[in-house]
């Protein structure tokens, strides 16, 4: 009997969500639970009232009535089924077609990406990007509240899934198939998300916390943001025509570094990241607009030298293309 | 004095030698069968120790028991094995014993295309397993091997891909043969329209088999041309799409669902008649459903993509849920065989009334994926870990199980002990129960599936620990079945041909059956041949 009680238990379990969409998902789970109920106490009564009452008791050798069964009931069988079945898919598409309809006018808007094995999130009209750093710093990012806000996955190596639990919501990041979706969260508070499409060695890390946040504390953060990852001042000590980065836990050593300007330059690339792989691209500005270079890749643990054509005297970006903001810096070649 | 002991020459012990060649170079179906039994219950052994692993890992939060590397491969090697290697050979395994007697047949149409269908399976889950002697181990991108993560993968992921090739041909080759078997070889009397539920579902496995592993032979071929001969099938960066394979792969992974569960709806309803002591109720609902599965289950694979942004989600919701009305039809026929039968618990008939119990739950918890609303908040989540173990463990295992202790009898004359058997059953219960029930709370609750550890703060804990604990409990019920099989082995050959008061033709012949199956055939009127000879003998009995 106590396995009779147990889907009412787990009816309580569902998140309550905090968004628009996520209260219509936690809706539709009771919807489903109250359909899937009567099925349930039904199939698991009529057996168990069977075993009790249909035993074969010692001595009685009678055979039962040989009853095969009828066209009435087997019409029965089907039409049953069918009608809950109906009901199942109305509750079930008004639900799809209103999570899955995309505000027309989103206010923020954001680009999220999922590498191995971390996220970066980038507001697109702020000019911002956080990032998180593999077993080191989950991606922190904030979202103000009530503000219709549309985000678009990206994956850069293999496919990831942008799953926050409590927006009773996840979607694939797929690498070469941006997926885009709004959402207006509606609760302030702190809430975990991870990776749920498995990605390689190190995916139960890829974390995500996702901060929903009052609006004017959401724009005083972006600020915040903004300045600490301002383009760097170019004040960084010129090494000559060499350089080491060092990749550790898919961060490089250094944010900035130094070279002459006009003759060609070498740089060691050491990997300490065992089975992942990186790479050194130089481009105009974090917004990479204009590619320079990009080395070919280093998988982890190796250490690789390559050499740079020259540059002209200026102020550039740099990172490592897979892990994009997560492993960026300044070159300033003088 | 002389005592002459009058031993035909055939039952004298021959040299370990020659019985060890002949199981080699066997082409009788009963043999074979029993090969594919061991082959899949050694594999059995293997993937079950595996989900011990699992569960001992996840037991607390940030555990070290396995290194996420070796976690990774664990799961990954788990599932292929249990679904490739464990559950359809399994069935095909009972399906080359007692399709043919069931059609009173003398032996698979083509035995030696049989022989060496049961050839390939141990060669291709040998090669999948080699991955662990490779300097990169074992394949480790899930048994679904998405890419473009299974092209970062060494060469544990090639060997993968060329023993699935080699387990593929060998579910083909094995499934053409049911195919001819049963529309070719049936005895005289036995039209379709009396033919057997097993043999009926084997026959519907057999066809999704034909239909559907090409395209997962394709899948892969796509996936080792990707790795190794410079095509961009896949390649995004190159104008290929990921979407590429997980088409092809789900429109092969989905029938593949079926072809995991029909064998056992075949078992249950060949058991839950014979020990009611009724006929199958509506046996040709159960035909029309069967069939019904079959076809619309061409049509449903775009529910595993719901979160992938690529499919009509509305479009594959609705076929979803129209597959759940034949699904649900059978459950109507076996409570209604089961009403005002008299019931006999033998310890195959309590595993067909838990295969009934757990697999509506499966079935139901389906529901909630099925709706691509719902789905969005739980799939990938260890709401599905839940769901598919209550399909292919509560459902096609316990089949696989009543299977086991049904039809033991035959292919050994030797019973399965009645007394461990319950104890094998109950704990196998109570223990997937704790293990697996908690799962669909954890995946509301957030937790991701195929994750090597979780944090203290996520609060998982409890009931990880709660199902590890349940998974031991499995672990011993399965030991004590183990042992089961061992005794009896040893235990005098006592069974008669009919022990159960069986309907079908496989109890009409002695238990074992000779190598030629049948002495003698009874006459086929109906779908229940045998019962019809027996109520034959004893009216004949009565009036003389």
């Amino acid at each position: 009997m106590a396995i009779l009680l147990l889907p009412l238990v787990l009816g309580g379990c569902v998140k309550e969500g905090i968004s628009d969409k996520a209260t219509e998902v936690h809706a539709l789970f009771y919807t489903i639970l109250w359909l899937a109920l009567p099925v349930f106490a039904f199939v698991e009564g009529v057996l168990f009232y069977c075993i009790v009452r249909f035993r074969k008791r010692p001595g009685d050798d009678v055979p039962p009535r040989q009853y095969p069964g009828n066209r009435g009931a087997l019409a029965a069988f089907f039409a049953g089924p069918l009608a809950i079945v109906i009901a199942l898919l109305i509750f079930g598409e008004s639900a799809v077609a209103t999570v899955d309809r995309n505000d027309a006018h989103p206010v923020e808007q954001l680009v999220i990406t999922g590498f191995q094995w971390e996220w970066s999130a980038r507001y697109v009209a702020e000019k911002v990007t956080v990032t998180g750093k593999t077993n080191k710093t989950p991606l922190l990012m904030e979202l103000p509240v009530d503000v219709p806000t549309r985000i678009e996955l990206r994956a850069t190596d293999v496919m990831h899934e942008f799953y926050v639990p409590d927006l009773l919501y996840m979607k694939n990041a797929v690498p070469g198939h941006p997926n885009i979706f709004t959402i207006t969260p509606t609760k302030v508070g702190t809430y975990h998300g991870q990776c749920a499409q498995y990605c390689g060695l190190w995916h139960s890390r890829m974390a995500l916390t996702v901060k929903v946040v009052p609006q004017q504390e959401f724009q005083r953060w972006v600020a915040q943001e903004s300045q600490a990852h301002a383009p760097g001042s170019g004040s960084c000590q010129t090494t000559g025509s060499a350089f080491t980065l060092v990749a550790s836990q898919t961060s490089w050593d250094k944010d900035c570094v130094g070279v002459v300007a006009g003759v060609p330059f070498r740089i060691t690339i050491t990997n300490k990241d065992r089975g992942i792989d990186h790479n050194f691209a130089v481009y105009d500005s974090p917004d990479l607009g204009h590619r320079f270079y990009l080395s070919p890749t280093v998988t982890g643990v190796a250490t690789k030298t390559f050499t740079v054509p020259a540059l002209p005297a200026g102020t550039y970006y740099f990172q490592c293309d897979i892990h994009g903001p997560a492993m960026a810096g300044t070159l300033v070649v003088r | 004095m002389t005592t002459t002991e009058v031993r035909p020459a055939s039952t004298a012990p021959r040299p370990v030698g020659a019985r060890a060649l002949d199981w080699l170079t066997t082409t009788d179906h009963k043999k074979i069968g029993i090969m594919y039994l061991v082959n899949s219950f050694s594999f059995f052994a293997i993937a079950g120790g595996m989900a011990m692993l699992i569960r001992t890992q996840l037991a607390k939060p940030n555990n070290t028991v396995l290194s996420p590397e070796t976690y990774n491969e664990t799961f990954t090697m788990h599932g292929t094995l249990m679904i490739f290697l464990v559950i359809l050979p399994l069935l095909s395994g009972f399906g080359n014993y007692f399709v043919p007697l069931q059609i009173g047949a003398l032996d698979m149409a083509f035995p030696r295309v049989n022989a060496l269908s049961f050839w390939l399976l141990p060669v291709g889950g040998l090669t999948i397993l080699s991955g662990y002697l490779t300097s990169g181990g074992a394949a480790a991108a899930g048994w679904t091997n998405y890419v473009p993560l299974a092209l970062q993968e060494g060469t544990g992921e090639d060997l993968w891909v060329l023993g699935l090739l080699v387990v593929g041909t060998s579910s083909l080759l094995g499934a053409i043969n049911f195919i001819v078997t049963v529309l070719r070889l049936r005895a005289p009397g036995m039209s379709m329209s009396r033919v057997p539920i097993f043999t009926w579902a084997t026959l519907s496995t057999s066809v999704l088999v034909v239909l559907a592993v090409p395209a997962l032979t394709a899948t892969l071929m796509i996936v080792f041309a990707d790795r190794h001969l410079g095509t961009v099938f896949l390649d995004p960066s190159h104008g290929g799409s990921v979407f590429n394979y997980l088409n092809t792969f789900w429109f092969f992974g989905h029938p593949e669902v079926y072809m995991l569960i029909m064998g056992a709806w075949g078992i249950v309803s060949e058991i839950i008649p014979v020990f009611s002591g009724k006929p199958l109720f509506g046996y040709r609902g159960v035909i029309a459903a069967l069939l019904l599965v079959l076809a619309l289950s061409f049509t449903v694979w775009g529910h595993h993509m719901y979160t992938t942004g690529l499919v009509d989600d509305s479009l594959f919701s609705i076929t979803t849920e129209l597959i759940s009305v034949p699904t649900g039809v059978l459950f109507f026929n076996w409570l209604f065989t089961l009403w005002r039968g008299k019931i006999r618990f033998e310890p195959a008939m309590v595993f067909a009334l838990g295969f009934v119990a757990m697999f509506v739950i499966g079935g139901i918890d389906g529901v909630w994926m099925a709706s691509p609303a719902m789905d969005y908040a739980i799939h990938d989540t260890y709401f599905v870990v839940a769901h598919i173990h209550y399909v292919l463990f509560g459902g096609s295992l316990f089949g696989i199980m009543a299977a086991m202790y049904y039809w033991f009898p035959k292919m050994t004359g030797r019973y399965l002990g009645r007394r461990l058997g319950h104890i094998h059953f109950w704990l196998t219960f109570v223990g997937f129960n704790v293990t697996f029930f908690p799962m669909h709370f954890l995946g509301l609750a957030g937790m991701p599936r195929r994750i090597a550890s979780y944090p203290a703060s996520s609060g998982w804990g409890p009931l990880n620990l709660v199902a590890t604990l349940g998974a031991y409990v499995i672990g011993i019920g399965m030991i004590v079945g183990g042992i089961n099989l061992f005794l009896s082995l040893r235990r005098p050959r006592t069974a008669p041909a009919d022990p159960w008061q069986g309907n079908t033709l496989e109890w009409a012949t002695s238990s074992p059956p000779p190598p030629h199956n049948f002495d003698e055939l009874p006459p086929i009127t109906s779908e229940r041949p045998v019962r019809d000879r027996r109520l034959a003998v004893a009216a004949a009995e009565v009036t003389s």
